[in-house]
Order: C-alpha cells, then sequence, then structure tokens
C-alpha cells in the first residue's frame, strides 16, 4: 500500500510526465489556449495513459516476456495503443455520442503521443505489478491534467499581458512552461530517505 | 539467450505479425459492430458551407450547423456569411423553402481619427479597446469616439479589418460579411451592420451639442438639421442632437452628404 501511494504522487507532482520528464509537450502547449479545452484534453489523456498502461502490461507479459521478446516491447506498443485508442473511438461514437464530441477530437492526437507510450516503457523498466501499473498510468494522467491546467490559466492571463511581438505565442510559452517546471523541481526529493 | 538467432527472428516475426494481425481483426469486427450510420448530406453541406466557423448563425462550427440543417432544427438562412444563390443551393439542398437573406456590411460610425480628435489623456494601460474604455470612457477627447485599439480587428473572422494609419480601424467592405461579431465586440457600439442595399450613413456617433462637438471633432454631427432640410424623402431626421437615416426610405441620393457641414455623413461604395 505504502508503495502505490509513493507511486502515485511520485508520478503526479515529482516526476510529472509534462514538467520533469517533458513527455507529452505538443498536446501540452497545443491545446493550453483555454482551460476549458485543456481540462478535455487533460481528461483525455489521463483515461488513456490508464487504460494504454493495463493493456501494455498484459501484452508485455504475456505474449513478450515468455517468448523473451522484450526488445519488441516499443514496436508492440505502439501498435497495441494505437488500436486500443481507434477502438475506444468506434465503441464512444456509437455508445455515447456526447462523450465522443467532448473528448473525440481529443483522442487521435494523443494515439502515439510519447507521454502515453512512455508510462507504458516506464512501467515494464520498473517492473510494476499490475495495480502499481494503473496507479502509475493513473497519476501520471492526472500530473498531465494538473499541469495543462496550470498552463491554460497563465496563458489566459498572458492574454491581457503587454507582451514584445516577437515573443508571443508559442516563445512566452516555453519560458513559462519552464518556470512551471522549475517550481516543480521543488517536489524533487520528496520520498528520499 | 537460449534459442539461436534464427528462431528469436522467425518467433519476433510471428508473435508482431500475429500482435498486428490481432489488432487488425478486432478494429475490423468493431468497425462492423459500432458503425454510426452518418448522413452523407451533411459531409456535402459542409462543403457547401464557408468553413469559417464564425458561429454566427448559432451552432459551434460550420459541421455542427449542417448537421442541424439537416434534423431541422436551424432556419436554412441562419449562415449569414454565404451569399443569396449560395443560401438558395443550400436550402434546395435539404429541400426546404429559404426566406431569403439580407446581406449586410459593417460600416464605422466615426471619422476622428488621429488630427481630427485629439488625445484627451495619455493612456498606458492593456491595449484594448474594452480595458480603455473602462477609464471615463476612454483617452479620446470624444466621448463617443472610436478608441482604436483594434478589439474587432481581433475578433473578424475573415480578416476584414484593420488598424488604419489614423488611429481609426478600417473595414474592408469586399471582405466583410456582416457577421456581426465585431458589432458585439465594440465597447463603444461604433459599428453598424448596413444593408447592403444602403450606401448612405452617418458616421458619428455623438449626441453633444453642436458647441461641445466642434470643439474635440471637426468631422461630428453638430445637429445643424441642413441634412433634414437637404433629404427629399424625409429619410433622415435629427434626435437628440445626432442625425439618423432611416433605411427603408433612404434613396442613397447622397444629397444629406453635400449639405452637411461637417461631412459628417458616410458613404459606403
Amino acid at each position: 500500500m505504502e508503495k502505490i501511494i509513493v507511486i502515485f504522487f511520485s508520478v503526479v507532482l515529482i516526476n510529472n510526465f509534462v514538467l520533469s520528464r517533458f513527455l507529452g509537450l505538443c498536446p501540452f502547449l497545443g491545446v493550453s489556449r483555454e482551460s476549458g479545452a485543456a481540462l478535455s484534453m487533460g481528461l483525455a489523456v489521463t483515461f488513456v495513459m490508464t487504460m494504454a498502461s493495463i493493456v501494455t502490461w498484459f501484452f508485455y507479459y504475456f505474449f513478450l516476456v515468455p517468448y523473451q521478446l522484450e526488445f519488441l516491447q516499443t514496436i508492440v506498443f505502439i501498435l497495441v495503443i494505437a488500436t486500443f485508442v481507434q477502438f475506444v473511438e468506434m465503441v464512444m461514437a456509437k455508445t455515447s455520442p456526447a462523450l465522443q464530441e467532448a473528448l473525440g477530437i481529443y483522442l487521435p492526437l494523443i494515439t502515439t503521443n510519447c507521454a502515453v507510450l512512455g508510462v507504458s516503457l516506464l512501467n515494464v523498466r520498473e517492473g510494476y505489478s499490475l495495480i502499481e501499473t494503473t496507479v502509475n498510468g493513473f497519476g501520471g494522467g492526472l500530473g498531465f491534467t494538473v499541469a495543462i491546467l496550470l498552463m491554460a490559466n497563465i496563458r489566459e492571463r498572458l492574454e491581457f499581458c503587454d507582451i514584445p511581438e516577437c515573443m508571443k505565442g508559442f516563445p512566452i510559452s516555453f519560458i513559462v512552461t519552464s518556470m512551471l517546471a522549475f517550481s516543480f523541481f521543488g517536489f524533487q526529493g520528496f520520498f528520499s530517505k | 539467450m537460449g534459442m539461436g538467432s534464427d528462431s528469436v527472428i522467425l518467433i519476433s516475426i510471428i508473435v508482431l505479425g500475429g500482435i498486428g494481425l490481432l489488432c487488425g481483426i478486432l478494429l475490423m469486427v468493431a468497425s462492423k459492430f459500432f458503425s454510426v450510420a452518418i448522413d452523407e448530406r451533411v459531409g456535402e453541406l459542409i462543403t457547401m458551407l464557408p468553413g469559417a466557423n464564425c458561429g454566427v448563425c448559432g451552432f459551434a462550427g460550420c459541421a455542427q450547423y449542417a448537421k442541424n440543417l439537416i434534423s431541422g432544427q436551424s432556419p436554412a438562412n441562419s449562415c449569414k456569411v454565404v451569399d443569396q444563390e449560395k443560401s438558395m443551393a443550400i436550402a434546395a439542398f435539404i429541400g426546404v423553402k429559404n426566406e431569403g437573406i439580407v446581406k449586410e456590411v459593417a460600416v464605422l460610425r466615426c471619422q476622428g481619427g488621429d488630427g481630427v480628435v485629439p488625445r484627451s489623456a495619455d493612456y498606458t494601460g492593456l491595449k484594448t479597446c474594452r480595458a480603455a474604455a473602462l477609464f471615463f470612457g476612454g483617452d479620446k477627447a470624444c466621448s463617443y469616439g472610436c478608441l482604436g485599439y483594434g478589439d474587432c480587428v481581433k475578433v473578424c473572422p475573415f480578416q476584414a479589418i484593420s488598424r488604419g494609419e489614423n488611429g481609426l480601424v478600417v473595414i474592408n467592405a469586399a471582405k466583410c460579411v456582416g457577421c456581426g461579431l465585431c458589432v458585439k465586440e465594440c465597447p463603444k457600439e461604433m459599428l453598424l451592420l448596413l444593408p447592403s442595399t444602403s450606401e448612405v450613413y452617418v458616421a458619428c456617433l455623438s449626441k453633444d451639442r453642436g458647441k461641445k462637438v466642434t470643439q474635440v471633432c471637426k468631422k461630428g454631427c453638430i445637429a445643424c438639421r441642413k441634412c433634414e432640410k437637404a433629404c427629399p424623402v424625409q429619410a433622415i431626421v435629427v434626435e437628440d442632437n445626432l442625425a439618423k437615416i432611416d433605411f427603408l426610405k433612404c434613396t442613397n441620393c447622397g444629397l444629406c452628404g453635400e449639405a452637411c457641414p461637417t461631412e459628417s455623413i458616410g458613404r459606403r461604395y
């Protein structure tokens, strides 16, 4: 139990996927213009990361490990995650059009996102159990949501600031991102003995 | 590894190929089971719409509007961006009668640019009209005039408005489709949607008395009523120290503009 709590908080705050590992930066900067869309993106990422962690865990331990094919993990994970997201989108379109309307446009964007692939690869590298894997995937998505929501709120305020022409848009966003990352470095060493 | 390199390659191919095949079959089955019937007309309708996603029709974008058109939840003339011909084509496509659309073009009801109206304050706050207007109505000496910080420029989805050199905004009538987003955005209500059949409009909003207007602006309406007398069809009247044109009566003759001593009646070409 203690290990699960440590995993959860470490992936949300200390090893935040966006701000500490610098994964998933494209949706982070692409969809952080307004907080509503950022929240939808965050939820979509959380869902996909959690489910992708679970699915890839099964594929890793039931298909790759028995045949000693661990070196195929990257290509297999990409294949499996892409299929899975496609599948979920189809199910969503049929069963819940409202949900599809809200999250649908974000799902294809994160199909082969590096944060999603990254969480799957980290899970097997750390040798997590299924429960730990699930917690790591969910926490990773939650950390992403926290980061993108913070960013969206800052960017909404930046809209009203007098920024030099050459710094408008992405340049200032990257500078803000680095400052956010700095502040998250404050969590570093939280759980060390 | 206990296996020979040949068998490793073979097993890799089999496992990866197998997973690929599995995924393919899964998606194939899923696309059969979870297929959603999409009305083909929606796609065709989307190609007929402008694709600007301006939201004037009241829906989130052209695709949403197309869906609501097909399901009959929207009148066929909600889109203001398409021209009369296209609008008729859309109505015919979904099989309803079109009530027709009135094309409109936005015009700026102010001529008080730099050199005409002085700035009354040195405003250094946020460079938006909305923020500037909060400080005693803005930094223009005329409290009715265009502030020129370009809130309308930013909101226009068709790039029809630009900031002119004289501190006012300029509307490109050829690009303007009359969506009216700028009209809603402007804190001073400077912009007016002029029916495309009308050409003459009053380019001033000042309700101050003539003497006060002349103190701050050379091109403002001073309510002298010369236009009223000049108009052969009584389409222009002065109310609250400001001339007003009834577009239903106006014949675009332009006599009011010739009579106006301050050139405060504009003409759209």
